[in-house]
């Protein structure tokens, strides 16, 4: 193929010079030289070098580049860019245009009043715990029998209640 | 097949085109006018007919100017690419630029070819990159950019006359812009004397001298390295190894 296409552009170039002007025969072997590395460097592509080119630039399809050289490697590169941008752009809105102003709501209130109470509660819980610890370990280190060593507990859970319904 | 083209000017034939038609017996420029017309009306098969023609000689002189194929091949896409639009360019669309028939059509795509090789090298140059590889123009370390370039044809790019594939690669590399776009328009492009002056706008005396001179300056340039005209790489190394 590419000696035909060779030929045909040769050939079809015909006035390519019909009475070419003569060297001086001292350049004509770097003139021929020349020409036979240029024949090098068009039998150089590869043999889909012409369907290649001419389906990528046939009339009707301008624009659809092979994307092949290291401008064409960056095409995607910019709309990719303003995608990224402008998602973004639209989360960083989103997150500015509604900044943490709960401090008023009435729900966020109960809610935390109900955790706060809860919390109290448990410690509550866990101090009876602690007098209950206590007032086992006292009744049995006095050597009381049980219906003192129950009041005496009776005693302490009641003080335990009524320090507890103070501090709240 | 292909290695065949490389080294002989063509003698040409008829051919099968991509297409399948067989066209452009002898190119002449009715031809090409209808071809382009053919091409700018849509046929698929014309546009190939436009790439087979033109698209290798485009590359070779791109890559001669460049040193690059992938650049080369990007540049011969692009100018097609534009040539797609101003072919299909209504009068009104773009306005003096569009391609219009004067027989003119090679002289004009080969300018559109050389400014974009003139762009690329001015966009290398603002790089700080050399517009060849810098091996050609230093014409030391036995440059080579492809493999291909490394062999040597029948040992010599000119048989028995003249240096490597590589030494004359460079001297073209070294030579000035203007010189070098008439070696590449003149030599991997094909065109005539007569075109060129077309498509850089100056008397065709000009650029024959031109020409005379850019290969003058390879001549010497290559001498200078050893590997002028009348011997070979062989015989050089062997006075070396004389001396």
């Amino acid at each position: 193929m590419t000696m035909h296409n060779d030929a045909r552009t040769r050939q079809h170039d015909t006035d390519r010079d019909a009475a070419p002007p003569e060297l001086p025969p001292e350049l004509v072997p770097i003139a021929a030289a020349i020409d036979r590395l240029a024949g090098r460097d068009r039998a150089e592509p590869d043999d889909a070098f012409e369907r290649r080119i001419s389906r990528a630039t046939r009339p009707g399809v301008a624009g659809a580049i092979d994307a092949k050289g290291p401008a064409h490697a960056w095409r995607w590169a910019l709309p990719i860019a303003a995608c990224l941008t402008v998602t973004v752009g639209a989360l960083w809105a989103v997150r500015a245009g509604s900044p943490p102003s709960r401090a008023g709501s009435p729900a966020i209130e109960l809610a935390a009043v109900s955790i706060e109470t809860e919390i109290e509660d448990l410690l509550f819980i866990d101090d009876l715990q602690d007098e209950i610890e206590s007032a086992e370990l006292s009744a049995g280190s006095l050597g009381l029998d049980d219906e003192s060593a129950g009041d005496l507990f009776l005693d302490a859970f009641a003080g335990g209640t009524k320090q507890a319904g103070g501090s709240s | 097949m292909r290695s065949a083209a490389a080294g002989q000017p063509a003698t040409g034939d008829a051919s099968a085109t991509p297409g399948g038609r067989t066209v452009i017996g002898s190119a002449d420029g009715t031809d090409l006018a209808a071809l382009v017309a053919a091409a700018a009306g849509g046929d698929e098969t014309a546009w190939e007919e436009l790439v087979v023609l033109y698209g290798r000689r485009m590359y070779a002189m791109a890559k001669s100017r460049l040193g690059d194929p992938d650049s080369a091949e990007e540049i011969v896409q692009s100018v097609f690419a534009t040539l797609a639009q101003k072919l299909r360019a209504g009068p009104s669309d773009q306005g003096d630029s569009r391609y219009t028939e004067q027989g003119r059509f090679e002289s004009w795509l080969f300018r559109i070819v050389m400014n974009r090789v003139r762009d690329e090298g001015r966009r290398r140059r603002r790089r700080g990159e050399t517009t060849v590889p810098l091996e050609f123009v230093r014409g030391d370390a036995q440059p080579v950019v492809e493999a291909d370039a490394r062999t040597r044809l029948n040992g010599t790019v000119g048989g028995d006359e003249t240096g490597s594939v590589d030494e004359l690669r460079s001297a073209i590399a070294r030579l000035d812009d203007k010189d070098a776009e008439i070696i590449g328009l003149r030599h991997h492009g094909g065109l005539s004397f007569a075109q060129i002056a077309e498509s850089l706008g100056e008397p065709i005396g000009t650029v024959l001298a031109r020409h005379h001179r850019a290969l003058k300056k390879i001549k010497k340039d290559l001498e200078s390295r050893g590997a002028g005209p009348g011997r070979t790489r062989a015989e050089t190394d062997q006075e070396g190894r004389r001396e």
